[in-house]
């Protein structure tokens, strides 16, 4: 995939995971890795920015692992940022699948007019 | 972990990275190959989740490049200065998603400013034979960018206080701010994004734009054509010593305290609605679209010079 595209779509994922809850950097990368294939490599470039740009702030806080973690807690900048990017996001999307479901979603009919008409060709 | 660890330190070093930024990101990976031990995860699954560390180095380099070396003025950055000998200067601007802002520098001499990350280095900002050109990156946008317009940027130029000649401004999406210039010929032209022209003493104008909305406020010039497809209009104390020229298909007109030379108004469902509005005169051609007009001065009436119109009308009082 688009290596920009997948990095919005990851910025837009790890705004929405601190939308409710303050968490620690490996908690974020569990949560999103359990449903996309993202490495850490990918997602902690983008929490180190975004806190860097101010949507993100810090605090530290003992742990039962032996040394105290690293929390992220959303700004008000930082949630005015995600309420943007998903308006864009919902925007981008919708039109996707517009365009996509275009002539309904039940698509048997439409794969089948595609088939025949992907036979009539030589390739 | 210590391996990884090491490596990643090697990688932000190559990075040129600054050991402060650097023992912060060590420390924030310590704590984070930590918890995935405790998870249980073998050195292999841990190599799996965590990826390559050059990534890591390249993709945090990207980051803060532009931040850092660039000082900070107010919100911010100042990226380039040219100084203006002459007595004038004339400028060209192209941007696409850019926001910009337009307005004069204290030091006399022209400031680039940005927000944000713009790649700057695919950017052309160069002054020469007395004329700025800035432009964005072109062929860089795909498709894909139109979602990530959220690595939109902003750029605040600032210029001295002399005479701009010739301004052409050019953008897509951005929104433009033009403020305290005393410009000769401007001419812009913009798809979607908003504008807002104010304080500007200048001669010609012409404005082209779709989608986005425009003011215009404190304005004195020679002569104004206007063209816009959807954009709504505001114009406030506006002052044309010549024609006032517009061009709407369905964007309304507001103007208030507007004076004007010969006024010719062609929309289709666009409406033209003045208050304290003295045209010298005023043609209409439109297929829905109206004039009305209510000012106080009676004794400057309006001459009516044309009326083409399928329903539109032109309405005007005075008391």
């Amino acid at each position: 995939m688009n290596s920009q595209f997948k990095r919005g779509i990851i910025e837009l994922c790890v705004l929405s995971e601190l939308l409710l809850e303050d968490m620690y950097g490996y908690m974020i990368i569990n949560n999103i890795s359990e449903y996309l294939d993202v490495n850490e490599n990918t997602i902690y470039p983008i929490l180190r920015r975004l806190t860097q740009d101010g949507y993100f702030t810090t605090y530290l806080e003992e742990s039962n692992i032996g040394a105290p973690r690293k929390y992220y807690q959303m700004t008000e900048k930082g949630l005015r940022y995600y309420m943007s990017l998903r308006d864009e996001w919902d925007e981008f999307i919708g039109g996707v699948y517009q365009i996509l479901n275009k002539g309904g979603k039940k698509s048997e009919s439409i794969l089948r007019r595609a088939q025949e008409r992907a036979q009539k060709t030589k390739y | 972990m210590n391996q990884f660890l090491e490596e990643l330190k090697k990688e932000l070093k190559k990075q040129n990275i600054s050991d402060a930024e650097m023992n912060d990101i060590l420390s924030d990976h310590e704590e984070m190959l930590r918890e995935a031990m405790e998870e249980g995860l073998s050195e292999e699954d841990i190599r799996t989740k965590f990826g390559d560390p050059s990534k890591i180095a390249e993709e945090l380099k990207a980051s803060t490049e532009a931040s850092e070396e660039h000082e900070k003025v107010g919100d911010y950055r100042l990226y380039k200065t040219f100084e203006v000998p002459t007595e004038d200067f004339s400028m060209t601007i192209e941007f696409i998603n850019e926001d910009a802002e337009f307005g004069l520098s204290e030091s006399g001499n022209i400031e680039i400013l940005y927000q944000g990350r713009p790649e700057l280095e695919k950017y052309t900002f160069q002054y020469e034979n007395n004329h700025l050109l800035i432009h964005s990156p072109r062929n860089l946008r795909s498709g894909f960018t139109l979602f990530l317009s959220k690595t939109k940027s902003a750029f605040k130029i600032l210029l001295p206080k002399k005479k701009i000649q010739t301004a052409v401004f050019h953008s897509v999406n951005g929104d433009f701010c033009i403020k305290n210039l005393n410009i000769g010929s401007l001419a812009l032209k913009n798809t979607n994004g908003d504008l807002c022209i104010k304080d500007i003493v200048t001669e010609n104008v012409k404005l082209d734009t779709v989608n986005g909305d425009v003011q215009l406020s404190n304005l004195i010039a020679t002569e104004l054509k206007f063209s816009t497809i959807s954009g709504d209009v505001a114009l406030n104390n506006v002052d044309v010593s010549g024609p006032f020229d517009v061009n709407t298909v369905s964007g309304d007109f507001d103007a208030n305290q507007v004076r004007c030379g010969k006024c010719y108004f062609h929309a289709v469902s666009g409406d033209f609605d003045g208050k304290e509005f003295y045209p010298e005169e005023i043609s209409l051609q439109s297929v829905s679209g109206d004039i009305s007009i209510h000012n106080s001065d009676a004794s400057r009436p309006i001459h009516v010079a044309q009326k083409k119109s399928v329903s539109g009308d032109i309405n005007i009082t005075s008391k």
